[in-house]
């Protein structure tokens, strides 16, 4: 092997790196922002979905500040295990604001991190709907957590602060939530985020119109 | 089957060496993903997409790249082909993106990629490449959903999400947990062992010229030479 073939292969291997690398940026270049917008259109969509009769969503910097002052109180209520990562506030038609949609994690999930998404009404307080932004359960199992037999119940629960309780036997009354057959895990994830959200809402802000 | 080269690659991927059945290539991401047959679908698909796109441009590139920095290039290839489909799909095809996205990070990784690139399209045309790729795609697919479609009977009761058995029946979970995924594996190659079926992991088949490597890993032919490292 002489020193000539070495250098050869070696500049025909960077050619290779270089233009993939070429390609790879050009390609980034073009689909970022379409790629940020498809990302903002299905956030937006599953608000939509968990507090349907908002109209818009918005996310301020008074509610980014909220987030990060209450973060230590909600680590001391709920532990290290579970997040309030972001908020929004929830208008209707009018520009009034009627409620908070709020993202929260449980990192105790069966397959790793449950993040949800909470629709709170603050004049009713009561939970509008919950949906899920990270879910990696398993399959036939924790997955059923997306199925509206689990999901639809959540729409109407009491949200003025006390947590909800996870059953597995008997019907729920509007502080308590049945589990999924087979999935105690999963369904205590879902229900401790959105104990976390629920506390943010009705202990962290103060809604001024 | 030797009337037409193009076909014969496709019968050659999904029958005579299945990657997934006879050249066991490419198990982790099958460990992972076979809980329903819906996910076996999803994977294959975009392996498939993934394998006749990366067989062409290894192919086009196979009198370029040197054959002694031919890993490293293909590896730069065929990563930096993923990410841009990867890219490319969440920004044009959104919808597509949303059922097989997941799935794309994987192909990275996978060994059946890289296999096709080493055993087959650095010694043929694109076109061939390409149909070699096809052929292998839908072998993969075929397996994914077979084994996808047996842990998701025995361990939900459905197929593709449909209830088929009867109401009586308790699922067993786990063959859709991890543990499972091992029991259906191992079974199966047992069976393929006791049938004396062709198999890399069969040293014992009827016909061990049907298998490349003849079940020894060590004189793994899969490259174009004898002490060629094997890649699963």
């Amino acid at each position: 092997m002489n020193m000539k073939r070495i250098f050869r292969d070696a500049l025909i291997l960077c050619l290779i790196t270089l233009v993939a690398g070429f390609a790879l940026g050009a390609t980034h270049e073009v689909t970022d922002p379409l790629i940020k917008e498809q990302r903002a259109q299905a956030a937006q969509n599953t608000y939509k979905e968990v507090f349907p009769e908002a109209a818009s969503f918005s996310d301020e910097s008074e509610m980014v500040n909220a987030v990060e002052v209450s973060k230590l109180l909600i680590e001391n209520t709920f532990g290290e295990k579970i997040t309030v990562d972001s908020a929004l506030k929830a208008y209707d038609a009018n520009g009034k604001v009627i409620g908070l949609i709020v993202n929260a994690t449980s990192k105790e999930g069966y397959g790793g991190a449950v993040s949800i998404s909470a629709g709170i009404d603050l004049e009713k307080y009561r939970v509008t709907g919950v949906g899920f932004l990270t879910l990696n359960e398993t399959p036939g199992l924790g997955m059923k957590a997306k199925e509206p037999l689990f999901r639809d119940q959540f729409p109407g629960k009491r949200a003025g602060g006390e947590e909800l309780e996870v059953i597995k036997t008997g019907t729920a009354n509007d502080l308590q939530v049945q589990a999924i057959s087979g999935a105690t895990k999963t369904s205590r994830a879902v229900t401790h985020a959105l104990n976390a959200a629920i506390f943010f809402a009705a202990k962290c802000v103060e809604i001024t119109q | 089957m030797k009337k037409n080269k193009y076909l014969e690659r496709i019968y050659n991927g999904v029958w005579k060496e299945n990657p997934l059945f006879v050249l066991v290539l490419g198990t982790c991401p099958t460990l992972a993903v076979t809980t329903s047959a819906t996910n076996g679908i999803g994977m294959g698909l975009a392996a498939t997409a993934v394998l006749i796109l990366s067989n062409i441009l290894i192919s086009a590139l196979r009198n370029i790249i040197p054959d002694k920095v031919r890993l490293p290039a293909e590896i730069v290839v065929v990563a930096s082909l993923v990410t841009v489909c990867d890219m490319l799909m969440e920004a044009f095809v959104p919808n597509l993106y949303a059922s097989l996205g997941i799935f794309i990070p994987l192909i990275v990784v996978n060994c059946i990629i890289l296999g096709r690139a080493e055993a087959f399209a650095l010694k043929n045309d694109p076109l061939t490449s390409a149909f070699d790729g096809l052929g292998m795609g839908l072998g993969f697919t075929v397996a994914l959903v077979l084994i996808g479609s047996f842990r998701e009977l025995l361990g939900a009761g459905t197929i593709f999400g449909y209830q088929v058995m009867p109401e009586g029946f308790t699922p067993v979970s786990i063959f859709i947990l991890a543990p499972g995924a091992f029991l259906v594996y191992a079974m199966l190659t047992a069976l393929q062992n006791k049938l004396k079926m062709p198999c890399a992991t069969n040293g014992d088949a009827k016909d061990p010229d049907h298998v490349m490597c003849d079940g020894n890993c060590t004189m793994c032919r899969l490259g174009s030479q004898a002490n060629k490292a094997s890649f699963n």
